[in-house]
C-alpha cells in the first residue's frame, strides 16, 4: 500500500499522485521484496536527488539504488515507547529532520496538539518520546548499488487479460506467501502440546500442520500471519503456542 | 470558523454530528466505513441525540432510514459501491415517496473484478434513481455540501433525497485543514425538520406508498419530475445562503469553470480529478493555450443550461467519464453533455475519455496530454486515458 503527502504553500486541489517526490518513506520492509523497491510506482517517481528513508536496523543495504538513504530503527523505538508496532510517529520524527521542516520542540508542540485530540494522554506521552527519538536517531547509510537487478515487468495489455481476471494456475495461492507481511512468527512446543487440535479449525490460513493421523507436526511459517488465534484457544499451561520476534526480513 | 485537520469522512461525520439527525441507520463499507465509525463515537459519547442503528445490510440501512422518514425524522446513512447497490431497490422507493433522506456516498468501483478503489460506476447507476446527486471535489465541500443537503431535500418543492457524492479515497481519505462552521450556525442554517405526511401523526392518520393504477401513476411520477426541476433553483437558493455563514465559498453555480472565457478546448468532469485538470489548464495557459475546464457539482438534476452556455462558444469539447461505458456510445457523462448540446444544435466537436477506472492515475500530464491530443484533432469518439495499451 502506498500513500502520499504533499506540504504546498498554497492551497492546491490537485490530489494525484505527485511525480517528482523529495522523500519516500518505507515503513515496512516486510511488506516489500528487494527488486520490488526499486521497481514501485512510489521509486520510479523519485527524483535523481530524491532521498529514501528506511524502516530498519540494517546498517547495510543491498539492492537498492539510491543516492540518499536514511535509517531509523522506528519499530524497536514505538515498541519502547507506545508498546507497539505502530513506527508513524518514530518515521515522522525522523523525516522532519531530513527535511529541515522544523525546529524539534515547534514541531513537537502541534504534534501534541494533534495528537491530544484523537489518544489518550498516556499514549500522547509515549508517541511524542518517540517523535524524539526518531528525529534524534536518523542517520545515513550506504547501499552497494552495483547489485541492482531490474527484474520488473511490465503490465499485460488490455487484450491480454484472463477473461474475468480468472486465476488458472492450480494452487496459485502457495505463490503468495501470507506469512512473510509479520514481524512475529508463531513458535510450537512439541513437549507441552496436548494434539487437543483446538487450534487446527480457529486458523484462518491452515498454518497448522498435521501428520495422517491427525497429530500436530509444527506451524507453517509461509502461512502463518501471527494473528495468535491460535495462542489464544491453547489450553495447555504453559501454551504449547507462542507468539515471537522473528528475524527482519533481508532487504 | 475553526481550522481542523480532517479527512473527507471525518468532515461528513462532523457534518453530521453538527446536524444532529434522529436517525442514523448504515452498514460499514469501504472507503465509507469511517464514517459510520466516526458517528457511532458520537453517538457514544452523548454528543448527538440521534438514534444508531447498526444494520445487518445495506437494503436494511435505506429501509430503516425510509421508516424513520416516513414517520417524520431526519435520516442519514453513508455507503458505497456494492452497498448502494444493494439499496437499490429501496433507494427508488424512497425517492418515489419524496422523502428527504440524505446519503453521503464514497464513489467506488463495483465489482466484479472485486475492487475496494475509486471511480465513479456506482452512483452513476443510480442516476435515474430520482435522488439528487451532488458531486463534492474535497474533503470541504463534502462537509458544505452535507450541511446544504436537508435544506434542500426538505425544501416542499423539491422533497426528494439527496446523494452527496465524493471520490473513494481521493477524498474520503485526503486530510485536509478544513474549515469548519460552529455548531450553533450549522444547526440555524439547517433548521427544524419540515414534517409533513407524518406516519405518527396520529390525529391525521395516512397512508403512505400505496399500490396505484395505470390511471394514476403517470401523474404522480410527473410529480416526482418537477421536484427535481425545482431542485435546479433550490439547490443554488440554498447554495447561496450558505455563502452568507461562509463567504470564501461559491456555490450560486451548479458548475465550475476556470479559464473558460476564451477557450476554444474545454475538458468537462465531476469529482476530486479536477484539481490535475486545472494545473494542466494553469500549465497550458501560461504557454498561450486557450485551454478551460468545467466541473459539474450538481449531476442530477442535469445543469444542461449552464454548460451549454459556457461550451457553446469553444471550438472542441473533451468529456472525461469515471465510468466504463458498457454497450453505449461512450460513457455517462459525454451522453448527458452531448444531448444537452445537441438540443440546442451546437456544432461542436466532442470526444469522450475514459480515466481513473478503478482508481488508475490521472495526473496533470495525462490533463495536458488531452488537450494537446483536441488541439491536433483527428482523435477516436472514445478513449481511454493511462489504460495497458
Amino acid at each position: 500500500m502506498t500513500a502520499y503527502n504533499r506540504i504546498c504553500e498554497k492551497v492546491t486541489e490537485d490530489v494525484s499522485h505527485p511525480t517528482e517526490i523529495d522523500v519516500a518513506i518505507l515503513l515496512d520492509t516486510t511488506l516489500i521484496s528487494n527488486h520490488e523497491i526499486t521497481n514501485t510506482e512510489l521509486s520510479k517517481n523519485l527524483k535523481k536527488d530524491s532521498a529514501l528513508l528506511i524502516n530498519t536496523s540494517q546498517k547495510v543495504l543491498k539492492n537498492i539504488n539510491s543516492e540518499k538513504i536514511f535509517a531509523i530503527n522506528a519499530s524497536e523505538i514505538a515498541l519502547k515507547e507506545i508498546g507497539k508496532d505502530i513506527p508513524n510517529v518514530p518515521i515522522l520524527g525522523a523525516l522532519v529532520r531530513i527535511l529541515n521542516l522544523s525546529k524539534l520542540k515547534d514541531f513537537s508542540q502541534s504534534l501534541a496538539i494533534y495528537l491530544s485530540s484523537h489518544l489518550p494522554a498516556e499514549v500522547v506521552k509515549g508517541n511524542l518520546r518517540a517523535f524524539e527519538h526518531g528525529f534524534n536517531e536518523v542517520r545515513e547509510i550506504t547501499s552497494e548499488k552495483n547489485k541492482v537487478k531490474n527484474t520488473s515487468k511490465s503490465l499485460p495489455s488490455w487484450r491480454d487479460i484472463p477473461l474475468a481476471a480468472t486465476i488458472r494456475k492450480n494452487k496459485c495461492s502457495d505463490n503468495y506467501d501470507t506469512g512473510n507481511w509479520t514481524r512475529r512468527s508463531c513458535k510450537w512446543n512439541s513437549k507441552s502440546c496436548i494434539n487437543c487440535s483446538l487450534c487446527w479449525p480457529v486458523c484462518p490460513h491452515d498454518a497448522i500442520k498435521t501428520d495422517s493421523q491427525g497429530n500436530m507436526t509444527g506451524v507453517d511459517e509461509a502461512k502463518c500471519t501471527a494473528c495468535g488465534l491460535c495462542v489464544t484457544v491453547c489450553p495447555t499451561k504453559p501454551k504449547s503456542l507462542a507468539l515471537v520476534e522473528k528475524q527482519e526480513v533481508s532487504i | 470558523m475553526l481550522k481542523k485537520i480532517l479527512t473527507g469522512n471525518e468532515a461528513v461525520a462532523e457534518a453530521m454530528r453538527q446536524i444532529n439527525p434522529d436517525l442514523v441507520a448504515a452498514y460499514p463499507i469501504t472507503p465509507s466505513t469511517k464514517i459510520p465509525e466516526k458517528f457511532s463515537e458520537f453517538v457514544a459519547n452523548g454528543e448527538v441525540d440521534t438514534e444508531f442503528i447498526p444494520v445487518e445490510s445495506e437494503h436494511s440501512a435505506m429501509s430503516a432510514c425510509l421508516g424513520a422518514a416516513a414517520a417524520g425524522a431526519r435520516a442519514m446513512t453513508a455507503t458505497a459501491s456494492q452497498g448502494l447497490a444493494l439499496m437499490h431497490e429501496v433507494l427508488v422507493n424512497v425517492s418515489g415517496l419524496r422523502l428527504p433522506i440524505v446519503l453521503a456516498n464514497a464513489n467506488r468501483a463495483l465489482s466484479a473484478p472485486l475492487s475496494i478503489h475509486g471511480d465513479h460506476s456506482d452512483v452513476l447507476l443510480e442516476r435515474d434513481s430520482g435522488w439528487i446527486q451532488l458531486f463534492a471535489n474535497s474533503p470541504q465541500e463534502a462537509y458544505d455540501l452535507t450541511i446544504q443537503a436537508f435544506p434542500i431535500a426538505e425544501n416542499l418543492k423539491v422533497r426528494l433525497p439527496i446523494m452527496i457524492c465524493f471520490d473513494g479515497f481521493e477524498t474520503s481519505h485526503l486530510a485536509t485543514n478544513l474549515e469548519i462552521l460552529p455548531d450553533a450556525k450549522v444547526r440555524k442554517f439547517v433548521g427544524e425538520t419540515k414534517v409533513i405526511n407524518s406516519l405518527f401523526d396520529f390525529k391525521n392518520p395516512i397512508t403512505q406508498g400505496a399500490y396505484t393504477n395505470p390511471d394514476y401513476f403517470f401523474e404522480v411520477k410527473r410529480n416526482q419530475m418537477e421536484g427535481m426541476e425545482n431542485a435546479k433553483k433550490v439547490i443554488l437558493e440554498i447554495g447561496k445562503k450558505f455563502k452568507q455563514l461562509a463567504s470564501s465559498k461559491n456555490y450560486s453555480k451548479h458548475i465550475e469553470e476556470f479559464e473558460t472565457k476564451d477557450a476554444e478546448i474545454i475538458l468537462v468532469i465531476m469529482g476530486s480529478a479536477s484539481g490535475s485538470v486545472k494545473e494542466a489548464v494553469k500549465k497550458l495557459r501560461a504557454k498561450g493555450k486557450k485551454v478551460g475546464t468545467i466541473r459539474l457539482r450538481t449531476f442530477r438534476p442535469f445543469p444542461a443550461e449552464e454548460i451549454v452556455e459556457v461550451l457553446s462558444s469553444a471550438k472542441t469539447v473533451g468529456i472525461l467519464d469515471r465510468m466504463i461505458p458498457l454497450g453505449s456510445e461512450g460513457s455517462v457523462l459525454f451522453n448527458e453533455v452531448n444531448s444537452a448540446l445537441f438540443s440546442v444544435n451546437c456544432e461542436l466537436s466532442t470526444v469522450n475519455y475514459i480515466y481513473g477506472i478503478g482508481q488508475r492515475q490521472f495526473n496533470p500530464t495525462h490533463a495536458e496530454e488531452i488537450f494537446e491530443q483536441l488541439e491536433k484533432g483527428k482523435t477516436p469518439k472514445i478513449n481511454f486515458v493511462n489504460l495497458q495499451k
